[in-house]
């Protein structure tokens, strides 16, 4: 074996530890979003499954499933359709699943059953590009449409309007990348045989870093503070809660999907009623969520 | 719990999921491509310091990784034709091996793509956007879209192949001889 071969053969023992490409829009965090969009005329589908467990009190179980489809309108300007819906498995007995016992929330809940929810509609704009300017970019607007109460799988009607600054900043070449997103979230709800229409206004800010520690393998960690203002109807808006989650992610990137594992447990919280000390909000949240992103580019 | 324990498995199945290696040219056939009139290519790996590799990041503007840069004398009747170089630098999931021809002066004559498996942007590869970095010299920005064109969805790929070539290029300031 000459000298040209065995470099050669030695920089494919490298590669052959590992061995695939570049998805622009893929996601190496579960929750926290990156700038760059779909090149034109691309597509990708997605299914995100995010487990949420575990209440105050009760048994409590939620999965959140979504189907999407992504396409590159242009080079900088995405598009994305998804379906959504919800599997809920709840025994929440007379004392309720969260607040005080003797004023609980989530009384009397029980059901166990997948329903499909509605649909959300996205659009993604990188003004600019984290590898050419430096600093990548991106506006982000999504607009939902619910049949279904995510957290109690109860009926109605409810409309979401989300948007995002997306800031992502690589390090070492690309092999390292930091992740912001600022969101908004202003929502409306309203049950199947109420005459109220509650609203909320939810900012967010999320943060994360995710390392390439192997080929087409990352290591992340990331988290997010959230608060929550709401009007239940009756005229006049109030601070509902805060809350902050955290926690490790595993990204795997191949040829032509990818893969990425969050655990987020909630660190922090509003206690949902005064009567509970327990420094976590465990109403609209719960103890900890687990995300399962799979994305498959075509 | 079950729900959790369902959504560990499917990424333990990735772990074990099989690699890939997909090699364009080999060194060899590189070699004849960037120097045709070359009679021989004498190896003249380079061996950096600590110092020389800060050296070269501070001009280049991204770090050195190796330590041994693969390097050949490409040789006609005993007279240098230029230096021939195989590199890696990092792509989305893997790194990128590329070889770079580079001429005595301290100009880019050429650069082939030897190992690259991104699935947007294999353009690197064609000869259209490999020929834009002919000719460069360190007087040149290497900036993507100013006088290297970018690939959109391989953007990372564009900039680091682009910085790797101007990296070589301070190294062979720095590192080897005019002739």
């Amino acid at each position: 074996m000459n000298f040209a071969h065995r470099t050669l053969t030695s920089g494919l023992s490298v590669l052959v530890l590992s061995a695939s490409p570049l998805l622009a829009d893929e996601n190496l965090l579960g929750y926290t979003a990156g700038a760059e969009t779909l090149p034109k005329g691309a597509s990708e589908a997605y299914l995100w499954i995010t487990h949420h467990g575990d209440k105050r009190r009760g048994d409590y179980s939620m999965q959140e499933v979504r189907a999407e489809y992504e396409y590159g309108f242009t080079d900088r300007l995405s598009g994305a359709f998804y379906l959504n819906g919800y599997r809920h498995d709840v025994n929440c007995d007379s004392t309720g699943c969260a607040g005080p016992e003797d004023d609980g929330e989530f009384v009397d809940l029980h059901i166990n059953k997948f329903q499909l929810s509605g649909f959300s509609v996205e659009a993604k704009n990188m003004l600019l590009s984290p590898y050419k300017d430096d600093l990548g970019l991106a506006l982000y607007g999504e607009f939902t449409y619910a049949g279904v109460d995510s957290i109690t799988g109860e009926k109605g009607t409810g409309f979401e309007l989300e948007g995002k600054i997306i800031l992502q900043k690589p390090y070492m070449d690309g092999q390292l990348q930091w992740l912001n997103n600022i969101e908004i979230e202003a929502e409306s709800w309203k049950g199947n045989g109420s005459d109220l229409t509650e609203y909320a206004i939810a900012p967010r800010f999320r943060s994360g870093l995710a390392y390439r520690f192997a080929p087409n393998w990352f290591i992340g960690a990331e988290g997010w503070i959230d608060a929550e203002v709401l009007n239940p109807g009756e005229g006049s808006w109030e601070f509902d809660h805060w809350d902050v989650f955290a926690g490790p992610s595993l990204h795997y990137g191949g040829k032509d999907w990818w893969a990425t594992l969050t655990y987020a447990p909630q660190l922090a919280g509003s206690d949902e009623s005064d009567g509970n000390n327990t420094g976590r909000h465990l109403a609209d949240h719960e103890k900890y969520e687990v995300r399962l992103k799979i994305g498959y580019n075509f | 719990m079950r729900p959790l324990a369902s959504l560990l498995m499917i990424p333990a199945a990735f772990v074990v999921a099989p690699s890939y290696a997909v090699e364009y040219m080999s060194v060899e056939q590189a070699q004849r491509a960037l120097f045709p009139d070359a009679e021989r290519f004498v190896p003249a790996p380079v061996l950096m310091t600590e110092a020389q590799r800060d050296a070269i990041e501070d001009k280049a503007g991204v770090k050195q990784r190796w330590e041994k840069q693969d390097v050949w004398r490409a040789e006609k009747g005993g007279k240098l034709l230029g230096w021939f170089v195989v590199d890696n630098v990092v792509g989305k999931h893997e790194f990128i091996t590329y070889a770079a021809a580079l001429l005595p002066e301290g100009k880019v004559s050429g650069v082939e793509i030897l190992i690259f498996k991104e699935t947007h942007g294999d353009q690197v590869r064609e000869a259209g956007w490999r020929k834009t970095l002919e000719g460069k010299t360190l007087a040149d920005p290497f900036k993507l879209d100013k006088d290297v064109p970018n690939i959109s969805g391989a953007t990372l790929s564009c900039r680091n192949v682009m910085m790797g070539v101007k990296r070589l290029l301070v190294l062979q300031q720095l590192a080897l001889p005019a002739s």
